[in-house]
């Protein structure tokens, strides 16, 4: 009996004393990406830091037959983001809001902002808010400027998120500059906040 | 670069005339005519001749307690054989959410995502990505062919 419970937990040590990453979706990659990006992926799981993100990333890097040094590289940049988005957000963040987190701090957003917003929507989600402002950097709007419109609304709800980022697709498509469609489309309470950053928003 | 500069940066963008292009009136007619559909955004795949497609927006509202929301992919692409949409929601697999051509050369799916951030693109043909004409594209782009991201906002959100 002992015999075979050692036996047992010989065939599961590589799995668990090594860490080896268990998303089935990792089984679709050839295995030169899996052994790539396995290492990063187990030491960002010891972190607790999300792995569907990075396993995407990997996901999105062989579709496009990228080489797995190059799958490596991006999936080791998104864990690193991904842990300085919790530092600046909170242990507490959910996974989604650590990926949107990522993203905004890979366009650049400055991490107080981050913090800031975090601290002003605590009981509320960030999702919405950071989508936000990856869309208006996307958009032509440099990353500093956009952190800021976007904190100016956050005592505000999602939907109000959906009007402004609405009104500033629009300015911009209409020929506005990105900076000005940004700041000229927050309703009036937003631009109270943002002309006065010391006010709680 | 002081700790004031973006501040001082907005306030000067505040007090700037916005500058007014000279068709501004054709072009606001023209949206107006066509029903406040976004304008098609330029492409750098001319032989595709993409359009706009309304039914995507960047950002999709759930309604709370229905579940995942639904989300339209549409690409125009009268020239194209096939078209797919790929991302973060199906594994980027290209065979997972084929579109389907409808008349005048316009590619469809409609498609229900859970609350959060994806990015996608369209596989064109079975080897063209292509980024979605009227949706943002993220900015940091690890591979050499951009993605467009849509953020789903649930009522937990």
């Amino acid at each position: 009996m002992i015999v075979r419970v050692f036996a047992a937990l010989a065939l599961l040590a590589p799995a668990t004393v090594f860490g080896q990453s268990s998303d089935p979706r990792l089984s679709r990659v050839p295995a030169a990406v899996r052994a790539a990006v396995e290492p990063v992926i187990d030491s960002a799981n010891r972190e607790g830091l999300p792995a569907g993100p990075l396993v995407e990333k990997t996901l999105e890097g062989s579709a496009k037959g990228a080489s797995p040094a190059a799958i490596a590289t991006a999936v080791r940049s998104l864990a690193g983001a991904l842990g300085d988005a919790r530092r600046f957000l909170g242990p507490g963040s959910s996974p989604d809001e650590l990926n949107a987190g990522a993203v905004a701090l890979r366009l650049g957003a400055p991490r107080a902002e981050l913090a800031q917003l975090r601290a002003v929507r605590s009981s509320r989600s960030l999702v919405v808010p950071l989508g936000v402002l990856s869309d208006l950097v996307a958009r032509g709007v440099p990353a500093d400027t956009a952190a800021r419109v976007v904190l100016a609304l956050a005592s505000q709800g999602d939907d109000q998120y959906l009007a402004f980022r609405q009104r500033v697709d629009r300015d911009i498509d209409l020929g506005a500059p990105p900076i000005g469609s940004a700041i000229g489309a927050l309703n009036s309470s937003g631009r109270a906040a943002l002309t006065n950053p010391g006010k709680k928003p | 670069m002081s700790e004031n500069e973006p501040i001082e940066r907005i306030v000067r963008e505040l007090k700037r005339p916005v500058p007014v292009s000279p068709d501004l009136d054709r072009r606001v007619m023209a949206r107006v005519l066509a029903g406040a559909r976004p304008a098609p955004a330029p492409t750098r795949w001319p032989w595709l001749a993409l359009a706009a497609a309304a039914a995507v927006t960047a950002i999709v509202l759930a309604r709370p307690g229905r579940g995942p929301a639904p989300v339209a992919f549409a690409l125009d692409a009268p020239q194209a054989a096939s078209v797919s949409v790929v991302g973060d929601f199906n594994d980027w697999n290209p065979k997972a959410t084929p579109l389907s051509r409808k008349r005048g050369g316009t590619w469809e799916v409609h498609v229900r995502l859970d609350p959060g951030q994806y990015n996608y693109a369209f596989v064109v043909n079975g080897s063209n990505w292509v980024p979605d004409p009227t949706a943002p594209k993220v900015a940091v782009d690890d591979f050499g062919s951009p993605n467009s991201v849509i953020t789903v906002a649930g009522a937990s959100l």
